[in-house]
């Protein structure tokens, strides 16, 4: 099933959530729609619907309400899915890390395979990171009962994924 | 033995539901459904047939018989508006009263006979078929509407006029005699303020009581084309209707077809139809969309070829389908479901008329298919939709969301009938179809069936949209109800069906005979392929079918990959709450809240009073136009 | 030769999608280019639909899927009708069958953003299907059929005597294609959207799919549609489909988005205008035409 994994590397659409910060790494993002960077050329396309995307992007620090939200549009997405977090806040809270509204990091509340850090990153080190993650989309099972396989191989919310390097 | 079976012996069935219980009721309804049922049969199975009357009697000519019965209706009427204060009412009774009077008084020639022929065996189909099987409906209904309504008028007298109006909508069909018609019609209009009337509280009486005045402003202009007609020695439908235009006679058929356009509730006179909507269902489904409404277009169709090709055929082709503009337009600004279906009824009444007025073969050919399938969905709708009203509480199109999970089978069948009213391959499209190439040539027509058509669209599939709503379930449970209250609707959808698909026998066995009855000719629609073709387009609803059946079993196959845990709730934006999953979500201030959303119903545009401004003048002045064409 | 019509259907609906699925590559490609991008490479959409194909079923119910079966197979009959060479307002109908299922089904889901999406794509079928059907009139005061057999053999060229009807088709086709500016109910592979997307919202993974391959039936079909303009010649015939594909296309890409009551005004008084007067014409000196 070369063509199903050639398919999911060449179209993975990535769904944008901004979760409270300083719009800084959201600028970014949008950036990387515009002709300089030209994310479409490698057949990614932002939705505005976390039920279309494959990707889902995360920046800013997670609060304990956007962390419910973040948690529900995971949840309506269908896989095989993955997460980028963007810029340090998305990482680790950045310099709001011991907040008491706030979780540490993206991935206290949902599992994030690629973690971009930078405040904020640059446009490049964004492009990079969601290409190492369409690499893990194109790694997915391709067999019928995949779901149940992913389930078996899912990191626990909070566990390592892939680094991408800045 | 025709006439007695369609005719008396439902009379007769009337006058015994009178004697007494609950049993009474069932063995009449049974027993007037059969012999409708055999009668219908028997005329299908007859070609044409010229029945003397007074052969059949022995010998005894029932012409004064009718003279006295058309007195003790008109009588009844006038009283009748004597005693709800209803002083027009009156007025317009004793008008007729003195035109019957009158024609009394003067020697006139009688046809004396009924008449079999191809437009009255679709009616007596359609009166007999879709009327067994409402009356058989009626039968659980009406036991269930009695127990939540007070102070009706009872069932007795409901069953006594419902099978008594099915026995006078035969005879009307049948008969030749104009002054026979005129008895028939009357009588129609007064069953019909019985119905209407039944529930007894609220708007029920002055709305029946309206309703017939509108109608005794018909039948005023139909005693008036019987006494200009009687000076002429005209008395037989189907000669008036052979002979040829000649100077004079269109005021007479004018004032015929106006009792026809108040009968048939076209623009400006719609408002007694819509009235008429707080009867109960059964009467909605029978008398205001399936029968008596469709007498009046059975009669522009009848007299057809009378004016065919003279100026008032154009402005009746322009004034039909300016009503189902008008209807159509209307009925996207309703919100309640009953409303939608009586401006829907209009509009499709409206559409038939123009067909007739149009008058070429092909036209004539929708006129007929529109005329039997609008019968069959438009009845199976009304019942479905009286059925929800009882399991749910409301007629609001607004409030039916969640139908689907709460009466999983009769919405279902309710989508299927409306599917029939818009969508091919059905009836109502194959007519649409026929009507469009027909009307090409007309182009005033035209361009308001255009838009008729487009507006149609638009009330359907907003409806549909509504009922349709639904969480994910992964079983649903199928409402219990009693046999006699899904039957009819099982049949009549299969009616539907059946027709759609086998349109080409059905034209052959039905519609043709009428087309070769008024043309001498067998027109330019032929049957091919298993559908229809005109030589310049063609339907083929098999096809259609073959789709639906394809989207059916893909459905099936890619449902039974899907398990529960594949269910997501909708997109709210990720604040979806867990209460009541699905509609509900967190608010900015973290309170739980449903999400809803209406139907854009665009009321500053198709409101009623909205469309009325515009309509009603509008209407009025083609009819004052045709006026102008009858020298 | 009984089998003829099946191996022609046949043939066309399998070649359909290959050639929707170009054109709409193409499309990106070319938008992109105007917009001084690089763009997607030509077979984009055909990854796009794999990969849909291969994602998790979820869906928010079972009619929903109804809905997106009757969508794409009421739009590949009506292409299979224009090839069989069948009566165009049956055509017109079967389409409008089609977009039906896909209103109901941004309908049968209680979220705002496909009912929204689902009321407006209403408004769009009540603007853009009077012009349709005037154009299918004209086209039969032209030949003198329905059928779509007979209008291709008709000796002459349609678009000499029919051009405001062309034009007001044109305004048709960017309607339903969801093109700028009326991209209102839903919008294709633009970064920017309305409502979400609109009627698609609740749409995931293989039914979103199905959906997107009958968008390109679709495509097919209205460019075939605009073929019938010019049916003397296949290459003309092409010729006039890749125009309006491009004007098409050019329009997307300068204009933003409109109100649906806009639209349905604009629609109205210029499409529904410029074709009546062309009906006009016909009706007047329809024996005349060049």
């Amino acid at each position: 099933m070369s063509i199903v994994r050639w398919a999911r590397g060449k179209s993975p659409w990535y769904f944008h959530y901004e979760t409270g910060s300083c719009n800084g790494c959201a600028i970014e993002v949008f950036a990387l729609q515009t002709p300089l960077y030209d994310l479409e050329r490698f057949g990614i396309m932002n939705t505005g619907n976390p039920k279309h995307a494959d990707l889902l992007l995360v920046t800013g620090c997670v609060g304990y309400r956007s962390g419910r939200v973040l948690r529900n549009l995971y949840h309506q997405m269908p896989g095989p899915k993955a997460v980028v977090a963007i810029g340090v806040c998305a990482l680790t809270g950045g310099i709001f890390h011991d907040c008491y509204n706030l979780a540490p990091g993206a991935d206290k509340v949902i599992p994030v395979d690629v973690y971009v850090p930078g405040c904020a990153p640059w446009p490049e080190a964004m492009i990079d990171g969601i290409l190492l993650a369409a690499e893990k989309l194109r790694g997915a099972p391709v067999a019928r009962d995949r779901r149940r396989l992913v389930e078996e191989e899912e990191p626990p919310a909070g566990g390592a994924g892939e680094e991408g390097k800045a | 033995m025709v006439i007695l079976l369609l005719v008396a012996i439902p009379l007769a069935a009337g006058l015994f539901t009178l004697i007494g219980g609950a049993w009474t009721r069932y063995v009449a309804v049974g027993g007037a459904v059969l012999s409708l049922l055999s009668g219908a049969a028997l005329v299908l199975a007859h070609g044409r047939l010229a029945l003397d009357a007074a052969t059949l009697l022995g010998g005894f000519r029932p012409g004064p018989l009718f003279g006295i019965l058309d007195a003790l209706l008109l009588a009844y009427i006038g009283l009748t508006g004597w005693r709800l204060r209803h002083l027009l009412l009156t007025l317009l009774a004793l008008v007729q009263l003195a035109g019957i009077l009158y024609l009394e008084g003067v020697p006139r020639p009688e046809a004396g006979r009924f008449v079999v022929d191809g437009l009255s065996a679709v009616m007596v189909l359609v009166v007999s078929v879709v009327g067994s099987l409402v009356a058989l409906f009626s039968l659980p209904y009406m036991r269930e509407y009695e127990r939540h309504a007070q102070g009706t008028a009872g069932p007795r007298r409901f069953f006594a006029v419902l099978l008594a109006f099915l026995g006078l909508m035969n005879g009307l069909v049948l008969a030749d005699d104009l002054h026979w018609v005129y008895f028939f019609w009357e009588a129609t209009t007064l069953a019909s303020f019985l119905l209407i009337s039944h529930p007894q509280s609220g708007d029920a009486v002055p709305n029946a009581a309206y309703a017939l005045t509108v109608n005794s402003l018909g039948g005023v202009a139909f005693v008036g084309a019987l006494v200009l007609l009687a000076g002429r020695g005209e008395a037989s439908l189907e000669q008036l209707a052979a002979t040829p235009p000649a100077p004079g006679i269109l005021v007479p058929l004018g004032l015929l077809l106006f009792a026809a356009f108040i009968k048939a509730a076209q623009f400006p006179f719609q408002r007694w139809l819509t009235a008429a909507m707080v009867a109960p269902t059964p009467v909605s489904a029978l008398l205001h969309s399936s029968t008596m409404v469709k007498a009046a277009v059975y009669l522009v169709l009848r007299l057809a070829p009378a004016f065919r090709g003279t100026p008032l055929a154009l402005a009746a082709a322009v004034y039909g389908a300016f009503s189902f503009f008008a209807g159509s337009a209307t009925a996207i600004g309703q919100a309640n479901g009953k409303k939608v279906l009586a401006y829907s009824t209009i509009a499709n009444l409206g559409l038939i008329i123009a067909c007739a007025g149009v008058g070429t073969t092909g036209a004539l050919a929708a006129a007929i298919l529109l005329v039997l399938f609008h019968a069959a969905t438009k009845a199976l709708l009304f019942l479905c939709v009286g059925t929800i009203e009882h399991g749910i509480g409301t007629r609001n199109i607004e409030e039916m969301e969640g139908v689907m999970w709460k009466m999983p089978v009769t919405t279902v069948l309710t989508v299927l009938a409306m599917l029939a009213m818009v969508v091919p391959p059905f009836g109502m499209l194959i007519g649409k179809w026929l009507a469009i190439e027909s009307s090409v040539r007309t182009p005033l027509v035209l361009a308001f069936v255009v838009f008729g058509s487009a507006f149609t669209l638009v009330f359907w599939s907003k409806w549909i949209g509504r009922i349709l709503t639904v969480s994910y379930h992964r079983k649903f449970r199928w409402e219990r109800l009693p046999v006699l209250l899904r039957l009819p609707k099982l049949l009549l959808l299969l009616a539907v069906f059946s027709g759609s698909i086998g349109v080409a026998p059905l034209y052959n066995r039905l519609v043709r005979p009428v087309i070769v009855d008024q043309f001498d000719a067998r027109g330019f629609v032929r049957t091919g392929g298993g559908g229809l073709t005109t030589g310049f387009g063609d339907f083929l609803p098999w096809p259609i079918f073959l789709v639906i059946l394809g989207v059916l079993l893909l459905l099936l196959v890619m449902v039974g990959r899907l398990e529960p845990e594949d269910a997501r709730p909708p997109y709210l934006c990720g604040e979806n709450a867990d209460q009541k999953p699905g509609t509900s979500f967190h608010t900015a201030r973290d309170e739980v809240e449903i999400a809803e959303t209406g139907n854009f119903y665009l009321e500053s545009v198709f409101g009623e009073g909205m469309v009325r401004q515009w309509a009603d003048p509008l209407a009025l002045a083609i009819l004052l136009l045709m006026v102008g064409f009858l020298r | 030769m009984v089998y003829r019509p099946l191996l022609i259907a046949f043939g066309v609906l399998v070649l359909a999608p290959l050639l929707g699925g170009l054109l709409t590559g193409f499309d990106r490609w070319l938008s992109a280019r105007l917009q001084a991008r690089v763009g997607p490479p030509l077979w984009q959409p055909f990854a796009d639909l794999v990969k849909l194909w291969h994602k998790d079923r979820l869906t928010v119910n079972v009619v929903q899927i109804l809905y997106a079966n009757a969508y794409l197979l009421f739009v590949a009959a009506a292409l299979a009708e224009l090839a069989l060479g069948h009566d165009l307002l049956m055509l017109l109908f079967t389409l409008a069958f089609g977009t039906i299922s896909l209103v109901l089904g941004g309908f049968s889901v209680r979220s705002p953003y496909s009912r929204f999406g689902a009321q407006r794509e209403i408004m769009q079928l009540l603007a853009y299907e009077p012009i349709l059907v005037l154009m299918v009139v004209a086209i039969y005061l032209r030949t003198g059929s329905f059928l779509v057999s007979r209008v291709v053999v008709f000796p002459r060229p349609l678009l000499p005597s029919l051009p405001l009807i062309f034009l007001g088709y044109l305004l048709v086709v960017v309607i339903k294609l969801r093109k700028s500016p009326f991209d209102l109910a839903t919008s294709l592979h633009h970064p920017h959207q309305e409502l979400v997307k609109g009627i698609l919202t609740d749409y995931s993974g293989p039914y979103l799919g199905i959906i997107e391959l009958a968008h390109w039936y679709e495509l097919v079909l209205l460019l075939g549609l605009a073929g019938l303009f010019w049916a003397t010649s296949v290459w003309a015939a092409a010729g006039v489909a890749l125009l309006v594909y491009l004007a098409a296309i050019t329009v997307d890409n300068v204009s933003a988005r409109v109100t649906w009551a806009w639209m349905l005004r604009f629609a109205w008084q210029a499409g529904l205008g410029l074709a009546a007067i062309n009906v006009v014409w016909l009706y007047l000196w329809g024996a005349g035409m060049p």
